[in-house]
């Protein structure tokens, strides 16, 4: 085996992976230590992998945390209740205002198009045989009740043992998209496309991440397509196209 | 292997009602601390909670071994927390009002900094593009590259390697050329 920089990620893998023998180790521990910058590179990939790993334990436990502190924070006191309805209707009676202002122009903005057509269906993972029970019930928990930050991870956990789960690959798209992460998002649903041409759901969900992010001609392309097949949630396409 | 200390259990296991009594039985006490320092209760609140995330870190390294209580241990790092996050927030030294004396100081910091570059490392990872970004994080969840170059529209196992290679060369620059990072090591 060569010790050079050359092949140097080669033997990163190999190393970080385990797969190296005893005799090569020594070697390359040798070959790391005459030069400082490509032990940090190491240090760096390694240090990621643990990352990885950690970010699962460290979501489950700050979900956690936010839950407690949520169940422990005092409601707060009568005459703040006051100022807070008061606050709230105030608010109310704007965006009563700005809703009416959008009617009396007949136009729908597409992002309250998107709060009505964005139904997200729950997930259900429990079902599914594994051994992490606890984890896709937390997981399944977290995605149905829209806490797709805290999801993510778990998503993740999930599809590195079952990578071709194309219901977990669809709920990991939404919940990016979800979160804002329209270009992940966006690249978890081509990626479905070739993992599985046959599926078509995620069709769906993709002309809503156009909509989110105000492609309009995007949206109407990939609508057109849904009810040209007559894939998932067509009738829907229909009346979404007809709105935009 | 289950460690002899209760608390630490119930931040390894993510137990509910165990990370509640941690909740109940610190907090006041830490918010005390914190507050004689010159912080908030909201202040309070985020150095409790990056400072479990901090004890669960230490906690899951193979031959770590609490040297003192567990309260013990949490009110050093909420005060090494605290000392550096003022540092950086209100940009001023804070004295801690009491000496810290317990033999794992040096590790608090490093772990401190460990998860700091884990941040930083996430947010290179963002940096590099949505198709590095996905290519990466399915190789650091040990999915195999033969399943990744799937996933990704990569016509062979080779070509998902390579482009790995050119990503991984990516994250490091991006990683290597940030400032912060040299004070994190």
């Amino acid at each position: 085996m060569n010790f050079d920089n050359e092949n140097k990620y080669h033997l990163f893998d190999q190393y970080l992976g385990g797969d190296m023998n005893p005799q090569d180790i020594d070697k390359f521990k040798a070959f790391m230590q005459s030069d400082a910058d490509l032990a940090l590179d190491l240090q760096i990939l390694s240090e990621m992998n643990e990352a990885t790993t950690f970010s699962n334990a460290e979501a489950q436990l700050r979900s956690t945390l936010g839950q407690i502190r949520k169940e422990h924070t005092p409601a707060p006191a009568k005459g703040r209740v006051t100022r807070y309805i008061l606050f709230a209707l105030l608010m109310g009676i704007i965006l009563y205002s700005c809703f009416y202002f959008f009617l009396s122009k007949n136009v729908v903005p597409e992002n309250t198009l998107h709060q009505q057509y964005a139904l997200v269906e729950p997930l259900h993972l429990t079902t599914k045989s594994g051994s992490q029970v606890t984890d896709l019930r937390l997981l399944q928990e977290h995605y149905n009740t829209g806490k797709y930050e805290a999801a993510l991870p778990l998503i993740d956990r999930y599809l590195s043992k079952n990578p071709r789960d194309m219901d977990v690959l669809l709920a990991k798209g939404i919940a990016l998209m979800e979160t804002g992460d329209y270009d992940r998002a966006h690249h978890m649903f081509r990626s479905m496309s070739m993992l599985s041409p046959r599926v078509k759901k995620y069709r769906w969900y993709q002309a809503l991440l156009y909509m989110k992010k105000g492609e309009v001609e995007d949206t109407k392309r990939v609508l057109n397509d849904i009810i040209n097949s007559k894939t998932y949630n067509y009738e829907k396409a229909k009346q979404l196209l007809g709105k935009l | 292997m289950p460690h002899k200390d209760k608390y630490l259990n119930y931040l390894l296991d993510n137990d509910q009602q165990g990370v509640a009594e941690i909740y109940k039985e610190f907090l006041p006490r830490i918010e005390a601390i914190i507050g004689r320092m010159g912080g908030s209760k909201d202040d309070s609140w985020d150095i409790f909670q990056e400072s479990l995330i901090v004890i669960l870190k230490k906690g899951q390294e193979p031959d770590f071994q609490l040297s003192s209580s567990f309260y013990t241990f949490l009110v050093s790092v909420c005060k090494f927390k605290w000392y550096n996050e003022s540092k950086k927030k209100y940009k001023k030294d804070v004295t801690i009002d009491e000496k810290i004396t317990l033999k794992d100081d040096s590790d608090i910091l490093e772990s401190m900094h460990k998860l700091e570059r884990f941040k930083l490392y996430k947010e290179k990872l963002d940096a590099i593009g949505p198709e590095c970004r996905e290519l990466l994080e399915l190789f650091f969840q040990k999915v195999p590259l033969k399943e990744i170059a799937i996933r990704m529209g990569l016509n062979t196992e080779n070509a998902a390697k390579q482009k790995k290679y050119k990503c991984q060369k990516k994250l490091i620059e991006k990683v290597k050329n940030d400032h912060r990072y040299d004070q994190l090591l």
